[in-house]
């Protein structure tokens, strides 16, 4: 009778040691949900630096004589000086009104 | 307190009342068609998760305009022509172009502002929208994947694995980020520079993780009607051990709610790219919808059988309290709820995640994931799936399911009954 009071009272003690620990293992992991979302919700906000912007570099295969020449007209007097046609000439700058002149196929990479 | 009386049936209502007067007629129209608690909790769920779905709808804006003029280098001026931005300088002569591209990453749609000037190079690159995982993301940009995009000529294929370097376990969301950069380039091309790209081929993709989830589930749904349970208990742990090892450690495909968020948001991917997805949740809303048994959690979750594992180790039980089982139960289906209406009101899917997948798969998070991860796999020696009992938001997915399910299906015996008595 008393050894099956003592086993009771164990059982009822171990009970009880597996249910705070269920209870503290739910209760942290509910606190580190929540700080999850809260980290996630602060990251959200990051925007800016996303984004990503270079000087543009020539390819090798462009004619840089004519590229140079269009930018130092651009830079300098402001006034573009029309590009002599050439096989390897890129784009023409052209106004906004009239259509560009296709890309020519010479000046692929 | 006034009174916020606004026609004469209402006059008993208080301004501040109109959520006790909902239940009040939630209770009513329960006990005029005999509905359960769940049941009521099901109504009130859907009804909060499309306010939210409102919510999102009508605050997700994107302000890129701004942007247009940086990404263009020397331009002074832009002009929106068409689908695109044309960048002139101080003579009003065109200096470069700029078009905003869209496609499906992980989580959702992620826009990308591309600009290139008047030999088709491809000056700048910027995120416009974006709705992944913050992980997966933060992972991209500390890889400099957008950065690879900057001095392309715009007929470079700009394909990962062909002159762009992949991002090891953020592959859908570099995917996505490829895909809307190529779109927005193909516009330029075509309304800017005047030469037309070549349509991209559209290439449905099914390798491995395709293969091995449609194995997965044939295994699982004929597993679970063997009678011998030797056979099925092997089955089983054939199941489990492939989708750790092969859904878990080597692709990292694991269901997240992020992909229920993203389902119910409309954010779909193109199925030629993303037909894994469509395999995923579309197989376990049909055979739970059809067959009302969860194929996925107890028979392929890489999360699930981690925790399994370690529980076979020690021998961990399953335990849950008799008075507190109902607690839990409801704990973890606000948990799921609260993740679903975060991820529907921000539109962000890849916020509501809370599952430590990434962590363990790909040994990749922040402190608090890590502490959370531990603290898991340390239970999962005490007690049999813990995550899975009491914190995943899975459970409750399915059992959203289940309980819809079952509604329909009486409500149609009833109808029937009905129809024969006529």
């Amino acid at each position: 009778m008393g050894e099956r009071r003592l086993a009771g009272m164990e059982k009822a003690r171990s009970e009880k040691i597996k249910e705070s620990l269920l209870i503290g293992f739910v209760g942290v992991c509910v606190v580190l949900i929540f700080a999850v979302w809260f980290n996630a919700f602060l990251d959200r906000g990051v925007e800016d630096p996303y984004f990503y912007r270079a000087i543009p570099e020539r390819s090798e295969s462009f004619n840089l004589t004519s590229t140079v020449i269009a930018e130092q007209a651009i830079l300098g007097t402001g006034t573009p000086t029309p590009e002599k046609k050439h096989k390897e000439a890129t784009l023409t700058p052209t106004p906004a009104s009239v259509p560009t002149i296709p890309f020519t196929p010479e000046s692929d990479q | 307190m006034g009174r916020g009386i606004t026609s004469p049936h209402l006059s008993s209502v208080h301004s501040w009342n109109y959520p006790v007067f909902f239940m009040r007629f939630l209770s009513d129209l329960s006990k005029k068609v005999k509905m359960t608690r769940q049941r009521q909790v099901l109504i009130s769920s859907v009804l909060l998760a499309l306010a939210a779905w409102l919510i999102g709808y009508f605050s997700s804006t994107s302000d890129f305009l701004p942007s247009v003029p940086e990404i263009i280098p020397y331009a002074v001026r832009v002009e929106n022509q068409g689908n695109i931005y044309v960048g002139y300088d101080n003579n009003g002569e065109i200096v470069g172009y700029a078009a905003i591209g869209k496609s499906q990453g992980y989580a959702g749609p992620i826009e990308m502002l591309v600009g290139i000037d008047r030999q088709g190079i491809i000056t700048g690159v910027k995120v416009v929208t974006q709705r992944e995982t913050p992980g997966f993301f933060k992972l991209i940009l500390n890889e400099g994947f957008p950065e690879q995009f900057i001095s392309h000529a715009f007929r470079d294929p700009l394909q990962i694995s062909k002159d762009l370097d992949a991002v090891s376990g953020a592959t859908i969301s570099a995917e996505g980020i490829a895909a809307s950069t190529r779109q927005a380039v193909r516009l330029i091309a075509q309304q800017g520079l005047g030469s037309p790209l070549p349509p991209e081929s559209q290439k449905i993709k099914f390798g491995i993780p395709e293969a091995v989830l449609i194995g997965l589930y044939a295994a699982g749904y004929f597993g679970h009607k063997l009678r011998s349970s030797a056979w099925k208990k092997r089955i089983r742990w054939g199941t489990m051990l492939t989708g750790m090892i092969v859904l878990g450690f080597i692709y990292t495909a694991p269901f997240t709610i992020a992909q229920v968020v993203s389902l119910l948001s409309g954010y779909w991917p193109d199925w030629h790219n993303n037909l894994y997805w469509y395999l995923l949740i579309g197989g376990i809303i049909f055979v739970t919808t059809v067959d009302a048994k969860n194929p996925y959690c107890n028979w392929f979750c890489p999360f699930g059988a981690f925790q399994e594992c370690l529980a076979q180790v020690t021998g961990a039980k399953l335990y849950r309290p008799r008075r507190w089982s109902e607690f839990f139960t409801w704990l973890q289906r606000g948990l799921a709820f609260t993740a679903v209406l975060l991820g529907l009101a921000l539109r962000r899917p890849g916020i509501a995640a809370y599952e430590p997948f990434a962590t363990l798969f790909d040994f990749r998070g922040n402190t608090v994931e890590v502490i959370f991860l531990v603290v898991i796999t340390l239970a999962s020696l005490i007690m049999y799936r813990p995550f899975c009992n009491y914190v995943c938001p899975l459970d409750p997915v399915y059992d959203f399911i289940a309980e819809g399910r079952r509604w329909v299906r009486e409500g149609w015996q009833v109808w029937k009954k009905r129809e024969a008595k006529k």
